[in-house]
């Protein structure tokens, strides 16, 4: 079989796959085949062939900025990082570049004021500089490939006014 | 940067006078919010990742989890998250999430070769009791078993011991968390006769260095390393020490970064210990006063099978290891041998591996003799690339942070130690040096095991849910501690089977041998999880046998079960896990879950009602039972004892496990809700809350045993962030065995390991017992002598490189959640293999290219990696298990330690190639 033919045919048993994990009737309507559970479709006594990763290789600046899940959420990083790591106790190049408090079109996303406060020692001030706690960027902020995702997610939530929200992260 | 500094001026004016009002709001006595603008509701919860246990403001909208935000009254975390954490809400809601049962059927009716159909729950319970009745019948309790999990909820995790151990009179159940801290609860249990670390996360800020063994905090307790990464950059004089078998990002903050040759932990910790015996800087008071020295057999092999039946061709030489080993020259100098000679050991104590006695100092210091810096440095130097000198330099400067009475160190470890064929013995070795120097049970010092899982603590270890275990460290092997397990869960004498059942990955190899054949996978990916998979997924489906796999996404282990049943997660149910600080943390059900989800613990209580008395608790064959009070082999008929309390042959396992008279008076709904639903509650169709009474009746355990937990309501109050056991007249205890914090600890004594097990000891010298009359050791703990041994697969000629496996930040375990969240999967979309450039090199590999991994046991194919987050040593390769698609475990190797049955992954022997041009070596 070709490989299209055979990626023609899991397409379609992956849709009737989610038909049936879907569909909460009492009568089966379909029959599903152990190779289209999961991520790694075929066999699990196959070896697949994963794909080749694509990271980012923007510079900054050249992408738009990335939309956090949801709000408060960490903003996931836009551009490549590989030259700016590694974050070391002496040298933290996000912070160098993101350390701005007011930006103009084309700036840097600023670090917002919620990152200056430390929440252990003294929660009710902003501090001078970036909390320790919140160092390594890459904790929270990651970069990303252009791998596409192996399955959908229903999670998504319209917008909603801030106000009164608890929120430890303010954009 | 050249204008960094500038910035960073600019940045001291401007953002001070920033307004502290969009900080994060206080909260503190508000968890349950209701915000007017949004209609969001928030309560607290804890995060469904690792085992640090970071605590959640979980915001709700109408049935949806919509946000999730780190909650800044915790302590554990201050408000902060990782990127996983913040994922707490999109993993409930990947597009296959399975919402009906699925069971392999050929015409309408089960077929072990058919294709998954959807049906009734009650069809499923059906087909899964017709089987396991079948099983039962031939087999007895020791044919069916559940693997658990150290993500089972409290609550879960209990109602799976009781349902397996009390009704089914089985003892195999085991968790996931085998693999994961195992070896740590054997060392506790023997060092200090009780389970859980003496101190808390509070360490962090209390001492002066911190030293990760084989623990890469920095991605896989990201915000207990946000916490030591924040002393370190306010304390100038904290010291950071990382010991690795390759680098990591926790060596890019660490001042000083070790790499090490894989399983030479071992002799480091016995150098470290013999500077601190030759400068004597051993704390004598300390010592003399509450410990004593021990040790026990080398020759104790490595926990694979006895015997090379099932073995593949090319796995015979390494199995062939477990019976007789030749020693390496380096083993024999460690162990005080003539290193001129070859020794052929064999391994005759394998089945008693964990046997000890006590030994003089003397003893004790005569056996670290060999273990010079000259010796250690040489064996331990785990990069090619770094001078002897430097080795020795960051070797002699551990040693000293150590030796400084005037210093206070924590030691964390996590799977580097734990995950070792000698795992029990590092860990030991951990607690020998914080002994040595009394740097143990102090605010600031101790060693302080790690846990993987967010519950391995509190569900798994102090629940009970392993093949040897009863609830509050107590074991199935012991008369007392049965009696007094049916004495709480109102059983008649001799239910229980004193025989402890099959640890996880011996359940796997009684699969493949056909002595279990009924298997319930709860919370857990064991096909994708266990080492040397290529045997597992052939006898799933090969042998006669019948695997239910309960589950929220169709994982791998879905793939080769026969029975697959959609479960509830996280905020979909009621629940409380316990982290690695002995930190309670409880939720509640938040948004319903999906279709017909249900909960495991509905699942396990609704299942139990297909079970007559009659049916279980009659005589029943248990192969090699031999027990005092027992007959050989054979477990007693109760149902006549059962009568008398009442209990007909109709009777089920429902009424007398689960729907007790006590239980049924915990009454749902229960103003602790607050207004919550209780899907358990409500798809049963009961009036009793059953998460609440299981938690109380398993509480009885522990209470009044240094085990105390607080009342199941006082976690849910608006001023608690979870409690740290034991929780004695309501308050929490954050240093164990020590007086000024510890309410156990008998007045006056300062310090007092009072843990009860294993404290009867003979005496011996470092080649055996001399003295066979068991000797006290109450309140005391006990320093190791444990030696360098070397693993039992190294690199060879054929396959020359070590393999290393381990998690990545992004991705949770298996990933059968994180990579259902499109960011995380985006951001770490396939496993690689890391690998030195020269290493790839001389394979002709470039980055991004494909290899073929193989090992005696299998192979499987990877895209390379050059670079990116670790550093790799030439001569070892990483790859992470979170991707099905990259089957790593069909290649690692399942030996364990012998003492706690844990596998090591982190070390077998592999070669990595290129595949042959198109046309040529296919997939296979």
């Amino acid at each position: 079989m070709t490989a299209t033919g055979r990626g023609r045919i899991l397409a379609a048993a992956a849709l009737a796959l989610l038909a049936a994990l879907a569909t909460a009737q009492d009568e089966p309507s379909v029959a599903i085949p152990e190779e289209e559970l999961g991520f790694a479709k075929g066999s699990v006594f196959e070896v697949p062939v994963p794909p080749p990763v694509s990271p980012e290789s923007s510079d900054p600046g050249e992408e738009a900025r990335l939309a956090p899940d949801y709000d408060g959420s960490p903003p996931r990083v836009p551009h490549a990082v590989a030259d700016f790591l590694p974050i070391t106790r002496d040298d933290n190049l996000c912070v160098d570049c993101h350390g701005i408090t007011e930006a103009d079109e084309g700036d840097p996303t600023p670090i917002p004021p919620s990152h200056y406060t430390d929440l252990r020692r003294a929660p009710d001030r902003v501090g001078e500089s970036v909390a320790g706690a919140r160092w390594v960027c890459l904790s929270c902020h990651v970069p990303l490939t252009g791998a596409e995702p192996p399955v959908g997610n229903r999670f998504a939530v319209a917008p909603t006014p801030r106000a009164g929200v608890p929120a430890t992260d303010p954009p | 940067m050249d204008n960094g500094v500038s910035r960073r001026e600019l940045l001291k004016a401007s953002v001070a006078a920033a307004a502290a009002a969009t900080v994060g709001l206080p909260l503190a006595g508000r968890p349950q919010l209701l915000d007017a603008a949004t209609g969001w509701r928030w309560d607290k919860g804890v995060c469904r990742f690792c085992g640090v246990g970071c605590g959640l403001q979980v915001a709700t909208s109408g049935d949806r989890v919509v946000a999730v935000k780190g909650d800044p009254d915790n302590p554990v975390n201050r408000g902060l998250l990782c990127v996983k954490g913040y994922a707490n809400a999109q993993i409930l809601y990947g597009e296959d999430r399975l919402t009906r049962p699925l069971l392999r059927m050929k015409n309408g009716k089960f077929d072990k070769r058919g294709d998954f159909v959807p049906v009734s729950w009650e069809r499923a319970f059906d087909e899964m009791e017709r089987q396991f009745k079948r099983v039962y019948r031939e087999l007895g309790p020791t044919g069916v078993g559940i693997m658990g999990s150290g993500q089972y909820t409290i609550q879960e995790g209990y109602a799976a011991v009781k349902l397996l151990k009390a009704g089914w009179r089985s003892n195999n159940l085991d968790p996931n968390a085998r693999h994961c801290m195992a070896s740590a609860v054997a060392a506790f249990m023997q060092v200090f006769g009780i389970d859980e670390p003496a101190g808390s996360y509070d360490d962090i800020e209390l001492t002066d260095t911190v030293v990760t063994w084989g623990a890469n905090m920095a991605e896989m307790h990201p915000m207990l390393w946000a916490r030591v990464v924040d002393q370190r950059l306010a304390d100038p004089d904290y010291r950071v020490f990382n010991l690795s078998v390759f680098g990591n990002r926790c060596s890019e903050i660490a001042d000083v970064d070790v790499v090490i040759a894989p399983q030479t932990d071992l002799a480091i910790w016995n150098y470290i210990a013999r500077e601190i015996v030759e400068r004597g800087a051993v704390d004598r008071e300390f010592v003399d006063a509450h410990c004593v020295f021990a040790t026990g057999p080398s020759d104790i092999g490595y926990g694979m099978r006895p015997t090379d039946e099932f073995a593949f061709e090319a796995e015979r030489d390494t199995q062939g290891q477990e019976r007789v080993r030749l020693l390496t020259r380096a083993e024999a100098i460690a162990q005080r041998r003539d290193p001129a000679i070859a020794h052929q050991v064999p391994q005759a104590s394998a089945a008693a591996a964990g046997k000890h006695w006590t030994i003089g100092f003397d003893e004790f210091r005569r056996a670290l003799a060999p273990y010079t810096l000259e010796f250690v440095a040489e064996l331990s130097k785990g990069d090619p690339d770094e001078p002897l000198e430097s080795h020795k330099q960051k070797l002699r400067q551990l040693a000293d942070q150590y030796a400084d009475p005037a210093r206070k160190v924590v030691s964390f470890w996590t799977m580097g130690f734990n995950q070792h064929t000698r795992g029990t013995w590092v860990n030991e070795q951990a607690y020998m040096v914080h002994l040595l120097t009394g740097k143990q049970a102090r605010p600031g010092s101790g060693a302080f095991s790690l846990t993987g899982q967010p519950s391995a603590c509190g569900t798994a270890r102090e629940v009970g849910t392993f093949a040897h275990r009863l609830p509050a460290d107590m074991v199935v092997a012991d008369p007392a501690h049965r009696r007094r397990a049916e004495e709480i869960w109102k059983l008649p004498p001799g239910t229980l089977n004193p025989k402890p059942g099959s640890h996880i990955t011996q359940m796997m190899r009684d699969l493949e041998d056909g002595s279990l054949r009924w298997l319930w996978v709860q919370v857990n990916n064991p096909f994708q999880a266990t080492a040397n998979a290529n045997h597992w997924i052939r006898a799933a489906r090969e042998m006669d046998c019948f695997i239910v796999v309960s589950d929220a996404y169709p994982s791998l282990s879905c793939k080769v079960a026969d029975l697959i049943l959609p479960a509830a997660m996280i905020f979909e149910k009621w629940g409380a896990y316990g982290n690695s600080e002995r930190r309670t943390q409880m939720w509640r059900q938040q948004v319903p879950p999906p279709g017909e989800a249900r909960s495991d613990l509905w699942q396990m209580i609704e299942f139990s009602k297909r079970f007559k008395l009659s049916e279980v608790w009659g005589a029943q064959p248990v192969p090699g039972l031999a027990a005092d009070g027992f007959e050989a082999g054979r477990l007693p008929d109760v149902t006549a004892a059962a009568r008398r309390s009442g209990y007909g042959p109709e009777t089920t396992l429902y009424d007398v496990l689960f729907a007790t008279p006590a239980a049924r008076g915990v009454r749902w709904p229960d103003p602790v809700a607050a207004g919550r639903d209780n899907g358990t509650v409500s798809t049963a169709g009961i009036d009793w809350f059953p998460e609440k009474a299981l938690f109380e009746e398993y509480a009885a355990f522990g209470r009044g045993h240094a085990h105390d937990l607080a009342p199941f309501d006082r976690y849910y109050d608006d001023d608690v962030r979870g409690l740290r056991w034991p929780v004695v007249d309501g308050k929490e205890t954050v240093w164990r065995f020590n007086e000024e914090h510890d309410p156990y600890v008998a007045r006056g004594s300062g310090f007092d390991f009072y843990g009860p097990a294993l404290k009867s000891l003979p005496r011996g010298d470092l080649d055996g017992v001399t003295d066979p009359a068991p000797h006290g050791l109450p309140g005391k703990a006990k320093i190791f002598f444990r030696p360098y041994a070397a693993p039992p697969e190294v690199p060879d000629e054929e396959y020359d490189l070590w393999l290393s496996t381990g998690r990545v930040l992004e991705h949770w375990h298996s990933g059968t959640m994180t990579r259902r969240v499109p960011d995380l999967h985006r951001a770490v979309p396939t496993a690689q293999l890391f690998i030195h450039p020269r290493d790839a090199a001389a394979r002709g590999l470039a980055q991004n290219d494909l290899a073929w991994i193989e090992s005696r046991r299998g192979r499987i194919q990877a895209r390379v990696e050059t670079g990116g987050r670790n550093r790799v040593p030439r001569g070892l390769v990483f790859v992470p298990w979170f991707d099905e698609g990259v089957f790593i475990n069909k290649v690692t190797l399942d030996a364990t330690c012998p003492i706690s049955k844990q596998t090591d992954f982190k070390k077998c022997a592999v070669k990595v190639y290129k595949p042959a041009a198109a046309g040529g070596e296919e997939a296979t």
